[in-house]
């Protein structure tokens, strides 16, 4: 496959009087590959993956609410899966307003809870949703309820909870460089989906509708955050899912970008997204 | 319900009562009608946002909550009465026998359906409620329904001009609803309300406290000034000199429209809080 250097632009836009940014680039005439990063990242993570798809596809990764250039939010709530759906389904809709698109959503770590929730919010426009090292909400319960093990390596969450801890260790984590090879400096308010995420819980996590549309997880197999995934547990959550894990850790599509690029470009194949440019 | 009023009653000729709930049967100030005209132009903005923003296969119950989050984005922090969104025949209430029916719902919303949006927001303490009928695509029996509520926004003002008798406007809204061949959709709301009063400086606290998806502060600010003479149903005698959200609901074969605005009702003058039509 043939890699080209595409140069992606900052967009920035006022959604309901909160800045919403977003990195574009790619072919404008292209189906959408939507990026949702993950934490504590931001969407130039995806920089592999948009070089590699830009000549066929409209490369769009918005930043997380409170990752600059997208405001923080004014209450914790606005951090959760609903306000950020309604970030992306404005964004969606700045830039294809006839909805004649087809969409693939792809999402990594708390981006990809995000990505699960939009899913079901985008209706015919979805036409896949990729999901890397990363679980919806409802999934995430389930673990938490069969698992012991994702229990305790999900400790930073409750780390998270705490009043003002967060906030201090992220800003002293700004003044430096970087720590454990995590630059903190671009985190901002974005911890804060944590948060949201845990006030979310108790409505997000029972009855959730299966996803009917093909669905692919690519997963690093030494993920120090999260147990590797089944075709059982995921089949709970999607209809249409085909599972690929991988050597390597949480950020698989950094550390084997070429590897992964070649199984999304098999999957964006597969599901025929290239022969429907546009919705009937 | 005799017993309802009488308890209601009671409660409202408290002196305390009267003193955090005063009076609404009164004339307001040009700064308080501004208070409540900012609140009633978010709540249709949001409306009209969020129902840009739909897609097909959304669920009543989903449109609802990001109803409340564009809410929320415009400073929306309490509600007399939470989002109601419904889709289709749940437009004229089919199938609605309790008041928990009339929940937002796992309805998928189709293509051409009509859609309504309500909600009454407290902003800045002040109460509005606003209904806004679309449809998702176009839908001829909407732009037809559409055209008879403005006819019937304007007559509203005249009848009330005529007469500043809620009961009998009420009467005649009905009359005139079913003389145009759709059935009166309003008289399936709880107490077969027309419209009730708005009121201000309400509690924006505790938020989350809701029955039925109505927030503490509507059945609070109802029932401490009386209930029965802040609705506009059937019935209604006594004194029509305030503000008020008046809600016509008409329905057609397998759909509802309305629409929800605050209705200004003084001594000389009657008017809608905004001038133009802007749904």
């Amino acid at each position: 496959m043939h890699e080209v250097r595409i140069e992606s632009h900052t967009e920035r836009r006022v959604f309901r009087g909160l800045s919403t940014g977003w990195l574009e680039s790619g072919n404008r005439q292209g189906p959408i590959l939507l990026f949702l990063h993950g934490f504590p990242d931001g969407p130039q993570i995806w920089d592999k993956q948009a070089e590699a798809f830009a000549k066929d596809f409209h490369i769009v990764r918005p930043y997380a609410r409170g990752v600059y250039p997208s405001d923080p939010a004014p209450n914790i709530s606005r951090y959760g899966t609903d306000g950020f759906a309604l970030d992306c389904l404005s964004i969606l809709d700045e830039i294809d307003p006839a909805r004649s698109r087809p969409i693939v959503c792809l999402g990594h770590d708390l981006g990809a809870a995000h990505a699960w929730h939009l899913s079901g919010l985008l209706g015919n426009r979805l036409k896949a949703l990729v999901i890397f090292n990363g679980a919806s909400l409802a999934q995430m319960f389930y673990r938490y309820r069969s698992s012991p093990k994702q229990l305790l390596k999900s400790w930073y969450i409750a780390f998270m909870q705490l009043p003002a801890v967060p906030e201090v260790f992220f800003a002293a984590g700004s003044l430096l460089p970087e720590v454990g090879g995590l630059s903190l400096k671009k985190v901002g308010a974005s911890f804060n989906q944590y948060r949201a995420f845990a006030k979310e819980f108790p409505k997000k996590v029972t009855g959730i509708k299966r996803l009917s549309k093909p669905t692919l997880v690519l997963w690093g197999k030494a993920d120090p955050y999260l147990n590797p995934p089944t075709l059982d547990e995921f089949e709970r959550f999607a209809s249409d899912v085909q599972i690929r894990i991988l050597e390597g850790g949480h950020w698989i599509y950094v550390e084997k970008a070429q590897e992964v690029n070649a199984l999304l470009k098999k999957f964006f194949d597969q599901i025929g997204v290239l022969n429907e440019k546009t919705l009937q | 319900m005799k017993r309802l009023y009488s308890e209601a009653s009671k409660v409202s000729s408290l002196p305390l009562v009267r003193k955090i709930s005063p009076s609404t049967d009164r004339i307001f100030t040009e700064e308080e009608k501004a208070g409540f005209l900012a609140s009633q132009r978010i709540a249709l903005n949001a409306a009209k946002e969020v129902s840009q923003l739909a897609q097909e296969g959304w669920t009543e119950k989903q449109a609802a909550i990001l109803f409340d989050t564009v809410l929320k984005d415009y400073g929306v922090k309490a509600y007399f009465h939470f989002p109601f969104v419904w889709f289709g025949d749940r437009t004229r209430f089919d199938g609605v026998k309790k008041y928990a029916n009339f929940a937002p719902s796992n309805r998928v919303l189709q293509p051409g359906e009509i859609v309504i949006y309500d909600v009454a927001p407290i902003y800045k303490g002040y109460v509005s409620d606003i209904g806004y009928t679309t449809s998702f695509g176009e839908n001829p029996e909407l732009e037809k329904a559409r055209a008879f509520l403005k006819d019937l926004r304007k007559k509203i003002v005249e009848l009330f001009l005529a007469s500043h008798k809620g009961g009998e406007v009420w009467a005649t809204i009905d009359a005139l609803i079913r003389q145009a061949g759709y059935d009166n959709i309003h008289s399936k709301y709880p107490f077969s309300v027309l419209g009730h009063r708005v009121h201000r400086d309400l509690s924006e606290s505790m938020a989350g406290i809701k029955l039925w998806n109505f927030g503490w502060q509507s059945a609070w600010s109802l029932a401490s000034r009386g209930l029965f003479g802040q609705l506009l149903s059937e019935g209604h005698k006594g004194s029509m000199i305030g503000l008020w959200a008046v809600e016509p609901h008409i329905g057609g074969k397998d759909f509802g429209a309305k629409f929800e605005e605050i209705l200004v009702i003084e001594p000389d003058r009657v008017y809608w809080l905004e001038s133009e039509v802007v749904w």
